[in-house]
């Protein structure tokens, strides 16, 4: 396995990465969309939670027109009179934020998990992962659909309902590396030095379960984007206030019909490539990890 | 014989691996040819290329190696080397005759062994039907396999280990091939299916009249049933002969090295002649008190037995187990060492794990330097008592957190167990790597930076920083080869006697216990069959099973005659 830590695996690391052209498009696509998304506030024309700045007899223009203040909108506007190209940069935060956040809660969440089931077996083991295979049973748009029409719309439900779809995928693979490298007879020999259970499980077998837990995290915060857009397209998702990419495109769809494309094909584009790019990674890095094909 | 063809003659063979930095030779201008009804022995220690000559042969060489220079002449069939694909499946099979290590994985999982057999005969000699059939009975006969009839039916999996590598030949023979290549047939095996194994190839090279290619690291095979020998290492041959000449008259120092370097089981050496570039261990002052203390034993078990459930079910009247330890008694007294031998299944890992309180027991009493086992593991105020026996696993690649620099790894049981604050913990930790023969630079590298025989070394120091009094080792060798083994024996030979430290040694190797133990204790089937002083139980064995298992270990006698000081 390559070791992410070492001076010289990580060199290996990189030079591995860099093999696949693929795989730095990907990183050049992300690094760009995740930095529009970063610095958005300042190069964004407009504020388009600002109703002050928006003028309702700008609504649905078509890209490149000049509006009714001489600004030109480069991208059009929507229903609103919302500059489009400022709507997308706001709902690319919203849609990276939310990616991000609840992804990394699901990480920690379901690694510790995963790592608590692998290690103690037994009942443990079997509740938790028998309360994995119930969720994985059900597609998880359906699960997420329930709990917020339970719960409410709402940044911090949305969140809740990424969480608990996507924890699984990292407590089955966390447990499965979990339970071969305790098998392992260092992990034999840090009980026979009288190391205590937490000391072997975090700063022995965790930092070698973490390998495929690269990968799944790149996949999965691409997902919970796709799936909060899901969401917020359904109408289950984020507020009308907090426009994401996936309101966007909602909001644009019922234009689709009359010719004004810009309002749903513009935000669908920027999803795409957001999602595209992270795939492009986790697909590389996927590749790196896998011992099969390691050279 | 000398008039002979040779059935296969390869002439300055080379092969070449592409890395991403120039490439590697693993194969490195070797000549050698192999006659009709000759077994040629292919020895050297790991890397040596001998695998990748026997591969070659069979054109088994996949991207990114190559074939990059030199001839392979095989008799009728021209030069190998420059054959196609399609070309070369007809000769594989019908010409070429190969055996792995693995029998398992050799096999196909899910078909009879019939139909394995079968389709073998049918793409080598083209007969079908009843005719295949009776060709596959013939030569499952051939090969020792009982009741052939019924076994026809079976699957891969309801063989054992020496019956599927007899399988794996009868596929092998199946069109009655010129060359044989097997590629370390009987290391996978224990030792009494090892000859019986042996014993077949000698058979079948002399009944057929084929050429055989033995692959093998081990000297003892080579003496017993090869013909010629030829020795590798770095991918050079740099010995060649007949079998008996090289071994008495070795003329590179390196071949000496190796035949010196393997474990004599017909008397115990003081220490092991290594091999010039083996790393220097620094010299031992012996100390002058005897190691036998009469402190009573350091470790006692009575009637101790152990069993794993093989079969679970909702009632325990028809849940399976079988006993890993049963009803065994053992005293080891301070100072001393004990080996236990035994084939594999026979029980004894699991009684070290017990003993070292990994594995738990059903009844009996195991007391660790006067401390129950039990107590040990789970009163805390016995922590630093607990920490006194330490063990060596098998696999040196698998006993080290690949993640933690092998200096941190020695310092934190250390730092945990507050036996020393970090700057001393430091200081112990380099005396230590140094005493193993490690450098101090190497505390800042990672474990995938070494090779086997120094993780096993860093193994040894990890379990040294502790100062434990009991030192279990679980086949701490079997993994190495044989000059890094004789390295690593005489590292603990001078550990025990510098430190007065108690062994317990488990090997399935005889000759290696006869090197490191005070007395020995021979288990099978979970029970102990003999236990006794070491000498009086090699040169007088008691038991029937310890007279089996010495009769069956291939025995290295040219080491004697290499023997000068």
């Amino acid at each position: 396995m390559s070791t992410a830590t070492a001076p010289t695996s990580t060199r290996r690391f990189v030079s591995l990465f860099t093999a696949s052209p693929l795989a730095l498009v990907g990183l050049a696509l992300f690094i760009l969309t995740a930095g529009i998304a970063l610095i958005g506030p300042m190069i964004a024309p407009q504020n388009p939670y600002d109703l002050a700045a928006i003028n309702l007899l700008d609504s649905r223009l078509s890209p490149g027109s000049e509006g009714i203040d001489g600004n030109i909108y480069w991208l059009g506007t929507d229903g609103h009179g919302r500059d489009m190209t400022s709507a997308i940069i706001y709902g690319l935060r919203t849609s990276i934020m939310i990616g991000l956040i609840a992804s990394t809660i699901a990480l920690v969440l379901g690694t510790t998990l995963g790592l608590i089931a692998g290690y103690a077996r037994g009942w443990v083991d079997a509740v938790i992962m028998r309360i994995v295979d119930l969720q994985l049973s059900v597609p998880s748009i359906l699960i997420a659909i329930v709990l917020l029409a339970v719960l409410g719309r709402g940044v911090g439900n949305i969140i809740l309902a990424l969480v608990t779809v996507q924890w699984v995928y990292f407590a089955r693979t966390v447990r499965s590396s979990c339970l071969i490298e305790r098998e392992k007879e260092y992990v034999q020999a840090g009980v026979l030095m009288g190391f205590s259970h937490a000391r072997i499980l975090l700063r022995h077998i965790l930092p070698n379960c973490l390998s495929p837990v690269t990968v799944i995290v790149t996949v999965e915060f691409a997902h919970a984007i796709a799936l909060e857009a899901t969401l917020s397209f359904l109408g289950v998702g984020l507020p009308i206030t907090e426009p994401s990419l996936g309101y966007l495109i909602s909001a644009g769809f019922s234009y689709l019909l009359n010719g004004e494309y810009w309002i749903s094909i513009f935000p669908g584009l920027a999803l795409l490539v957001t999602v595209l790019s992270l795939n492009l990674i986790a697909d590389h890095l996927r590749d790196i990890t896998d011992p099969r094909l390691q050279r | 014989m000398t008039a002979q063809e040779p059935i296969v003659s390869i002439e300055n063979l080379t092969v070449e691996y592409a890395l991403t930095s120039g490439s590697f030779t693993a194969v490195d201008n070797v000549t050698l040819d192999v006659k009709p009804g000759e077994i040629l022995g292919l020895v050297g220690e790991s890397g040596a290329g001998k695998s990748t000559v026997g591969s070659a042969v069979a054109r088994l060489i996949d991207f990114p190696g190559a074939i990059t220079g030199g001839r392979i002449l095989l008799r009728n069939s021209g030069d190998l080397a420059s054959l196609n694909e399609t070309q070369m499946c007809g000769i594989r099979g019908s010409d070429i005759g190969m055996i792995f290590q693995d029998s398992l994985s050799a096999l196909f999982p899910v078909k009879t062994i019939g139909a394995q057999l079968m389709r073998a005969i049918k793409l080598s000699t083209g007969l079908t039907g009843s005719a295949a059939r009776a060709r596959a009975l013939k030569l499952l006969e051939e090969v020792g396999i009982p009741q052939p009839k019924a076994r026809l039916r079976q699957y891969p999996h309801q063989f054992s280990g020496g019956m599927r590598q007899r399988i794996v030949i009868a596929i092998a023979l199946a069109g009655d091939p010129q060359l044989l290549i097997a590629d370390e047939p009987t290391t996978a095996l224990d030792v009494s299916i090892q000859s019986e194994i042996l014993g077949l190839l000698k058979r079948l090279a002399v009944d057929h009249g084929a050429g055989v290619i033995l692959i093998t690291h081990d000297m003892a095979v080579i003496e017993e049933i090869t013909d010629r020998v030829a020795v590798m290492r770095h991918g050079k041959l740099i010995e060649h002969g007949a079998t008996r000449d090289v071994l008495a008259r070795p003329i590179q120092d390196y071949t000496k090295a190796l035949i010196r370097a393997v474990p004599r089981i017909d008397t115990r050496m003081e220490r092991f002649v290594v091999m010039d570039d083996a790393p220097a261990v620094s010299p031992v002052t012996r100390p002058q008190t005897s190691h036998i203390q009469a402190d009573g034993p350091a470790i006692d078990a009575t009637d101790v037995t152990i069993s794993f459930m093989v079969k679970n079910a909702i009632l325990p009247r028809n849940r399976s187990y079988i006993r890993a330890a049963d009803n065994v008694s053992l005293k080891v007294p301070a100072g001393s060492s004990v080996g236990i031998v035994g084939e594999s299944g026979s029980g004894k890992s699991t009684l070290a794990r017990a003993v070292c309180g990994l594995q738990s027991i059903d009844s009996g009493k195991i007391t660790l330097m006067g401390h129950d086992v039990g107590a040990l593991a789970s009163d805390p105020a016995l922590k630093r008592e607990r920490v006194k026996a330490q063990m060596i696993f098998q696999d040196p690649f698998a006993s080290l957190d690949p993640r933690q620099r092998i200096g941190s790894a020695l310092i934190e049981p250390l730092i945990v167990n507050k036996m020393a604050e970090r700057d001393e913990a430091q200081d112990i930790t380099l005396a230590t790597l140094k005493r193993v023969g490690l450098s101090e630079d190497d505390a800042n590298k990672l474990p995938h930076q070494f090779s086997g025989g120094q993780r096993q070394r860093i193994c040894i120091a990890r379990a040294l920083v502790m100062d434990p009094a009991v030192l279990i080792c679980d086949e701490p060798t079997s993994a190495l080869d044989v000059s890094v083994q004789a390295t690593i024996l005489n590292l603990l030979k001078d550990l025990r006697d510098e430190r007065n430290l108690t062994l317990m040694f488990i090997s399935h190797d005889l000759a290696v216990i006869r090197q490191v133990s005070d007395r020995v204790v021979v288990m099978q089937h979970g029970k102990v069959c003999e236990e006794a002083e070491t000498d009086s139980l090699f040169d007088d064995p008691q038991h029937e099973y310890t007279r089996h298992l010495m009769k069956m270990m291939p025995k290295f006698t040219s080491g004697a005659r290499l023997q000068t000081p």
